[in-house]
């Protein structure tokens, strides 16, 4: 009994933590998620790290259009229609600012082949002749060091 | 491979020249800090829609009338402050040459025409999606009011509330010079 309880009590908890999610959930988007790919054009914040009378207005917004079961690109287009892409936490992908997405991968693909090459090149140029590690001597030296040796014989 | 690695060379630093290029026409100096600098420079022209959807306006059609262009929001509570006043400076001034323009930026239209229609603004308003405001600057917010005289430049600028006192000081003179 006590622990029938105890699970009634769990599944109510679960239950409660499940629901702001659920309550927020609009046609394929929510309103937490979509706060973050948002910016305040007037602080310059994240709009979900930002309590401006600018942000406020646009999460009020936010609510209404989820009630009215806007999608998530209709939502998108309406402020960018509005406010400009600055509104955009990240640029768009096309046109210009479709660089800010090629250029860093683009970079780090460049920076790889180059790291590669120059290890390649270097690892090439160690390598020494074959049989490089001998020390051709001097006639007189070896016989000197024969006669050396033979001395301790 | 060498003609291969000196093309993209020049490929790369093409894109680069570009990027800075593109950043420094961005970064036009704005007529807030120009006018903060004590110049008085020419008023840069828009033509934005009209917040009421009655078409196109555009500041040049004011050309020969002291305007003061009016950047406000609908949620700058500053704003709500002193839009009754611009109001009383069209009673005013109007037929002696003064023209208002709000210019309605940062801010949904539809939240701007409810402002309106709120406050009763009988002057001309319009919506910007951001440029305008960008090109001229508003300093660290809203509102700011820009004075322009007949001749197109900008003279003066209110950065924050501007009270009755204010502007008159900056009016009066303007209107006995009538230049």
């Amino acid at each position: 009994m006590t622990r029938l309880r105890l699970l009634a009590v769990l599944a109510v908890l679960l239950g409660g933590l499940a629901l702001p999610d659920t309550a927020l959930a609009c046609n394929g988007w929510n309103e937490p998620s979509m706060e973050t790919q948002l910016m305040c054009i007037v602080c310059h914040e994240r709009l979900d790290q930002s309590n401006s009378p600018f942000a406020t207005q646009v999460k009020q917004h936010l609510v209404q259009w989820c009630a009215a079961g806007w999608t998530a690109d209709r939502v998108r287009n309406t402020l960018v229609a509005q406010f400009g892409e600055q509104i955009l936490a990240a640029p768009p992908k096309h046109g210009f600012d479709l660089l800010a997405w090629v250029v860093p991968g683009a970079v780090l693909a460049l920076g790889a082949a180059v790291a590669a090459t120059l290890a390649w090149v270097w690892s090439r140029s160690r390598r020494g002749p074959p049989g490089g590690d001998a020390v051709a001597l001097d006639p007189a030296m070896d016989a000197r060091i024969d006669a050396d040796l033979a001395g301790f014989e | 491979m060498r003609l291969t690695l000196q093309a993209a060379a020049v490929l790369v630093l093409l894109g680069m020249v570009g990027l800075f290029a593109r950043s420094l026409a961005q970064n036009q100096t704005t007529v807030y800090a120009l006018v903060k600098d004590g110049e008085s420079p020419q008023a840069p022209n828009f033509s934005l829609p009209d917040l009421r959807g009655a078409g196109h306006d555009s500041l040049a059609a004011y050309r020969g009338r002291i305007v003061l262009v009016n950047f406000w929001a609908s949620w700058c509570d500053a704003c709500q402050e002193e839009a009754p006043l611009f109001n009383q400076v069209i009673a005013q001034y109007g037929k002696r040459g003064v023209t208002v323009v709000g210019v309605d930026t940062g801010d949904f239209a539809s939240d701007g025409r409810a402002f309106a229609r709120t406050y009763h603004e009988r002057y001309p308003l319009v919506h910007d999606s951001g440029s305008v405001s960008q090109r001229w600057g508003t300093g660290t917010g809203l509102p700011v009011t820009y004075v322009i005289n007949r001749r197109g430049k900008v003279v003066h600028l209110f950065d924050g509330v501007v009270t009755g006192s204010s502007l008159n000081a900056v009016l009066r003179p303007m209107l006995q010079a009538r230049t």
